[in-house]
């Protein structure tokens, strides 16, 4: 499968520039980070990705066949719909509706099938997402686009959630996953990008998933951050 | 504590309200201009003049109670009936209440006739409105001649009873004299169905009478 | 599939509607007008049929209105400012997602309508039992019915400009207040041009602000359904021709606002 390529993309929002000449290649299988300070431009560079913005200028190629499940930072759930229904959505939505899809699903970000039909309004912050998760999954997308996946979770919500991830990443689903937790993103991806302003200003490839990467690159971030207020 | 206080001035404000005055009554649109109130109710003209009437009830009320300074409520009664038709002119207890209320009052009569005229040319079916507006004219304004107008108005429609002949007749008799009123029954017996003719040949028998008399 | 994306997005607009405690305040609000219009027409002396379809009609008017303009405007506010449109469009366009959000909203109006109109048939049928003879001539079990459908007719007018202003207004409390504005100016504009359109008014004033009165008129619905319910409510004919063009006219507005939401929604920023 080719890789979803952006070339040059810019954007702008009441005269204030969100994306300045953006361009990034993403490789079928790998997962890339987009790390950045608040208001960077990562989340617009994420919903131009998904077309739920327009770029001003520039292109986005999407190769014929390309699957997206997006796992939004903010999406508002009816509270009285079950994981169950909310998954069996993202089934009907995606042609794969069977129950032992929807169990497959709700089993896969590990949610106990007590759980499975109860109210989202009664679930924890970290069993929300995993259903948000397992609704992004359903139809087995070729991508995965996650914006701030773990924020709001506790260390056990997280570690739960960066293992589903790679559990994803092992069977062939490419991820670009946009957080403000370095050491998270370290551990997912094979290659951080840094945004700052609207423009893309480093890209640090990741080989060891060490904690010594993880400091190098959240100093990295501090430095990027500092320079607002220099 | 706060609630207790907030539930205690609530209720002091209440228990120590006075009782109030119906005149002061404002329903939805009540008191403003019977344009301005049709243009504000817009769509709901029908339930805005059912409110008119209902308020009208509490204004009568208070006349009844009230002895003095009565001018100014009829006045607003009559401002309220002319609202509840400008909004709906088809509602027959608008009429009934200018029957029944307006124009037996010395100030009223002249206000009633002019609504129920109206209300003759909306309700196109009704004999009542054009009989009672013909009878109002002729007793307390004595315009026999408009008394006429109306009255021959009623005997065009539908059902209406034997009894409009021989008025419209004697209306026109006062106002244009014998010969005319004459004319005009014989007129109507060309015109009007079958059961109408005994009572108009007696009614144009005893006019004749009259004539040879005088 | 872009009918079966329709159907899934409509059910689950209709889910979420149903679960939600405003449309039930909403549904519990029918019995509500159809007791009040019980009560008030009993104050009343000769008209009392006529008395209960008037309160009925405004229930009817006021309910739709406030689901399209409470409910649609929030749904839709939240769809575009809380993400939840995010859930489908990885999945569907957006004329699918749109006209999936519309379809939902529509069926869950039609049934609110639908429950007032059966009370309403059921307190005209009290009414009838107990009216004076030849005072509810003309007036009919259907009567209610017939006013329900106009009902849905002129709140589906007002759910269509909620979503046209959706379409591009951003945040809740702008969709709200514009949406509130553009329903309030189609009610009471027929009025308003009645009066300043009369003989005396208009021989006062030039030609080209009478032609730019009327653009501004016809920019909004004709919400002139009150006039059919008045006439309903008396049990008079009516006008077949004139109440064929009418809903034609709705109908077209309808279609245009929809089609025109359609296109803005198309290319705005979510």
């Amino acid at each position: 499968m080719p890789a979803i390529v952006c070339q040059h993309i810019h954007k702008s929002y009441h005269h204030t520039c969100s994306l300045h000449d953006v361009s990034l290649t993403l490789e079928q299988g790998s997962v890339t980070g987009l790390l950045g300070p608040n208001g960077a431009g990562k989340s617009t560079l994420i919903k131009c990705l998904l077309g739920f913005v327009k770029p001003d200028r520039g292109t986005i190629i999407t190769p014929a066949g390309t699957t997206i499940g997006y796992l939004p930072e903010l999406a508002r759930i009816p509270p009285s719909l079950s994981a169950w229904k909310m998954v069996q959505l993202a089934c009907q939505l995606t042609h794969t509706d069977s129950t032992d899809q929807i169990s497959s699903l709700l089993n896969t970000v590990l949610l106990a099938p007590r759980h499975w039909h109860k109210p989202l309004g009664t679930f924890s912050k970290g069993m929300r997402q995993r259903v948000a998760l397992a609704y992004a999954i359903a139809g087995q997308p070729n991508w995965l686009i996650l914006d701030e996946p773990m924020s709001g979770l506790d260390a056990m919500g997280r570690r739960q959630f960066l293992d589903i991830l790679l559990d994803l990443n092992a069977r062939g689903t490419g991820m670009l996953v946009c957080s403000h937790i370095v050491p998270d993103l370290v551990r997912l991806c094979n290659r951080v990008l840094l945004i700052h302003q609207g423009s893309m200003i480093d890209t640090i490839h990741i080989s060891a998933h060490s904690m010594e990467e993880a400091a190098m690159l959240e100093n990295r971030l501090i430095q990027t951050a500092g320079h607002d207020f220099e | 504590m706060t609630l207790l206080t907030g539930l205690c001035l609530y209720g002091s404000s209440i228990a120590c309200k006075p009782a109030q005055q119906a005149d002061q009554t404002t329903l939805l649109t009540g008191g403003m201009p019977p344009a301005a109130q049709k243009m504000l109710a817009g769509p709901f003209a029908g339930s805005a003049a059912d409110l008119d009437i209902l308020a009208l009830f509490s204004i009568y009320d208070t006349i009844r109670q009230q002895q003095t300074n009565q001018t100014d409520l009829w006045k607003k009664l009559n401002e309220r009936l002319l609202a509840a038709q400008t909004l709906d002119p088809w509602f027959a207890d608008t009429y009934r209440l200018t029957i029944g209320l307006t124009a037996f009052h010395e100030q009223g009569a002249s206000t009633a006739v002019e609504l129920l005229s109206r209300g003759a040319k909306a309700r196109s079916w009704d004999w009542e409105l054009p009989f009672m507006a013909g009878y109002i004219a002729h007793d307390f304004l004595h315009d026999d001649a408009r008394a006429y107008a109306l009255m021959s108005e009623a005997i065009k429609r539908p059902d209406a009873p034997p009894l409009a002949v021989g008025l419209a007749s004697k209306f026109l008799q006062s106002s244009e004299g014998t010969e005319a009123s004459i004319h005009f029954l014989n007129y109507l017996k060309a015109s009007m169905p079958a059961q109408y003719r005994d009572i108009i040949d007696a009614r144009i028998k005893r006019l004749e009478k009259k004539r040879q008399s005088g | 599939m872009i009918l079966n994306n329709i159907y899934i997005v409509a059910a689950f607009t209709l889910r979420e509607i149903l679960a939600s405690p405003a449309f039930r305040a909403l549904l519990a609000a029918t019995a509500l007008f159809a007791i009040m219009a019980l009560a008030v027409s009993n104050l009343f002396l000769l008209e009392t049929v006529k008395v209960q379809l008037d309160f009925l009609w405004l229930g009817m008017s006021l309910l739709g209105a406030g689901f399209s303009l409470f409910i649609g405007t929030t749904l839709m506010g939240h769809d575009i400012t809380r993400g939840t449109a995010s859930l489908f469009l990885p999945h569907m366009d957006r004329h699918s997602y749109l006209l999936g959000r519309t379809a939902g909203l529509t069926l869950a109006l039609t049934l609110l309508l639908a429950l007032m109109a059966v009370l309403s048939t059921a307190t005209v049928a009290w009414g009838l039992e107990h009216a004076l003879p030849d005072r509810a001539a003309g007036i009919s079990l259907w009567s209610a019915t017939i006013m329900g459908l106009f009902a849905l007719l002129q709140s589906a007018t007002i759910l269509a400009m909620v979503l046209f202003t959706c379409s591009w207004a951003t945040g809740v409390v702008e969709m709200m207040l514009f949406s509130s504005a553009f329903t309030l100016m189609a009610y009471l504009l027929p009025s308003v041009m009645s009066a300043i359109t009369s003989s005396e008014v208009i021989a006062q004033v030039p030609a080209w602000s009478v032609a730019f009165i009327h653009t501004i008129d016809y920019l909004f619905p004709d919400m002139s359904g009150g006039q059919v319910a008045l006439c309903i409510a008396h049990g008079l004919t009516l006008p077949t021709a004139e109440l064929g063009w009418y809903l034609a006219g709705q109908c077209g507005y309808i279609i245009t606002l929809v089609a025109a939401a359609l296109l803005l929604f198309d290319r705005r920023d979510l």
